[in-house]
């Protein structure tokens, strides 16, 4: 028997495309999806460049949720799979539908707390009548890794034998103008790890998974597409919104994750770094990096140089890219990167490389000082 | 542990130092914040600073928006201030849900319990805001 949990399917709605095959050939192009919009200089944002989904209709308060049903729909399809009634759902969001808010606040009459996190993984559930667990995680910008995270732990107790999991943030104005407020956007572009990064750039989107034990899924026919090990966690405990400045917190995330999964740091081929393109958090990840893998660099790639920081969502997406990128053993080049800070002493690849990928972690972390890094690893022998 | 609070429509920001007073009150500090779970349960943390953030964005304009609020729109808001308190730096969960549905709050305790037999974690803090 073996009880490996595994990803059978993958959905992903994202500002680079609709769909794994589009985000992921447009990753390898080293296209990125920044763009100028006129509506968030109008409206006098200091920052007018974003991320954003384009060309996908939903009720601008259900937005959130339209991707999430969208990116759950390619998942199931890729996995050819019929659902079972006890499927757990699992999702993870910062706010959930940040237009609620701001309509509220605007004087409409709305019950935003009918438009968080758990309405978006209510809405999962209720689409295919589903009678499983259903858990919302809001921790904020590592909330896709949780998510996944405690898919995994539901699927090893035995619990259910089929998980929905993911993550889902629709483009927020709150978020727009909050971290615009709080210094950290880009005026320009993300640039992770990059010499010349000055910031975060917004984006939004959703990426959802099915996860099941890997005998279920062979008995049935299906493909894994990549193994999902272990999730380590940690918090800072340091500050509302830096990281602690020695990268402790996501050097412990890491450690931990690998810990579980029984994985040498050795056996790691490949990170995708949180790397928001923030002078200070990417400072604090190289740290992390460097007291993790003192025998050597994985392959270092980051994504939000071409996708933006899609908040909840951000890790489910990147973590998208992994699996990918484990079952074509292909790693993305880096949008955004260019310039070797020597501050740093880090590079992140900047071509398509193509090399075996035993072992990959997708690292997240977060405003209140969490990180979580997850650990993934090949289905082929 | 587990920990029932209340902070309705007050500001996450004016309650939290309440709320943390009272728990260190009833079970005092954790005896190793580094192997200490931290879980909170709410339908509503970062629901009142977003309203009151996206008001003052309304009234102040975005360029002159309180900074200071923004961060407490995060629903993982509260349960970072909890952790700072206590220094807490093990897994630390935000889950967002009605605090009634005790259907849900069972699982995240059997998310706690598997924590604290694979992870080692002495001390379990539970916190229901509502």
């Amino acid at each position: 028997m073996n009880n490996s949990i595994v990803i059978t399917g993958i959905g992903v709605v994202s500002p680079l495309g609709i769909g794994m095959d589009m985000l992921w050939n447009n990753l390898l192009a080293g296209k990125t999806s920044l763009k100028h919009f006129a509506d968030l200089e109008a409206a006098g944002y200091r920052n007018t460049h974003a991320c954003r989904v384009q060309d996908f209709e939903a009720p601008p308060v259900h937005r959130g949720t339209y991707m999430a049903l969208d990116a759950t729909k390619q998942a199931i399809a890729q996995s050819r799979i019929q659902l079972p009634e006890n499927t757990g759902v699992f999702l993870g969001s910062t706010l959930g539908e940040s237009m609620a808010y701001e309509m509220a606040a605007e004087g409409a009459a709305i019950d935003p707390g009918q438009y968080n996190t758990f309405s978006i993984a209510k809405a999962i559930a209720g689409a295919y009548r589903l009678t499983g667990p259903v858990q919302a995680l809001s921790t904020a910008c590592t909330a896709g890794n949780y998510a996944v995270g405690m898919a995994m732990h539901a699927l090893q107790r035995g619990d259910i034998s089929v998980a929905i999991a993911g993550g889902a943030e629709p483009f927020s104005r709150i978020a727009m103008v909050g971290f615009s407020r709080s210094r950290a956007m880009a005026s320009d572009a993300c640039k992770p790890f990059d010499a010349q990064r000055s910031g975060m750039i917004l984006g939004e989107g959703a990426a959802i998974f099915i996860l099941e034990r890997m005998n279920d899924a062979v008995q049935r026919g299906a493909t894994p597409l990549a193994k999902v090990y272990a999730l380590g966690l940690s918090c800072d405990a340091y500050h509302p919104t830096s990281p602690h400045p020695d990268g402790r917190g996501l050097s412990r995330a890491m450690m931990a994750a690998l810990q579980q999964a029984g994985i040498s740091k050795d056996e790691v081929d490949w990170v995708n770094i949180h790397g928001s393109g923030t002078k200070v958090s990417d400072t604090a990840e190289a740290l992390a990096l460097k007291s993790v893998f003192t025998t050597g660099m994985p392959v270092l790639s980051g994504s939000k140089g071409a996708i933006g920081h899609a908040l909840g969502a951000a890790s489910a997406l990147e973590l998208a890219i992994c699996a990918q990128g484990i079952a074509t053993q292909t790693i993305p080049p880096t949008a955004g990167f260019t310039v070797q800070d020597t501050a740093i002493g880090l590079g992140c690849t900047t071509a398509v490389v193509q090399k075996k990928i035993r072992i990959a972690i997708n690292n997240a972390s977060a405003f209140g000082g969490l990180n979580a890094s997850l650990v993934l690893g090949s289905c082929l022998s | 542990m587990i920990c029932h609070v209340h902070i309705g429509d007050t500001l996450e920001k004016e309650a939290m130092p309440g709320i943390v007073d009272s728990i260190e009150k009833e079970f005092g500090r954790p005896r190793r914040p580094d192997a200490t779970g931290l879980y909170v349960i709410s339908n509503h943390t970062g629901a009142n600073a977003s309203l009151a953030f996206w008001k003052d964005v309304i009234k102040n304009g975005a360029a002159f928006a309180n900074p200071e609020l923004f961060p407490w729109t995060l629903a993982n808001s509260a349960c970072g201030y909890i952790a700072r308190h206590f220094g807490i730096t093990g897994p630390n969960y935000t889950f967002t849900c009605p605090p009634e549905n005790q259907e849900h709050i069972n699982e995240v305790l059997k998310q706690a319990a598997e924590d604290q037999e694979r992870l080692g974690l002495e001390d379990t803090l539970i916190i229901i805001i509502d």
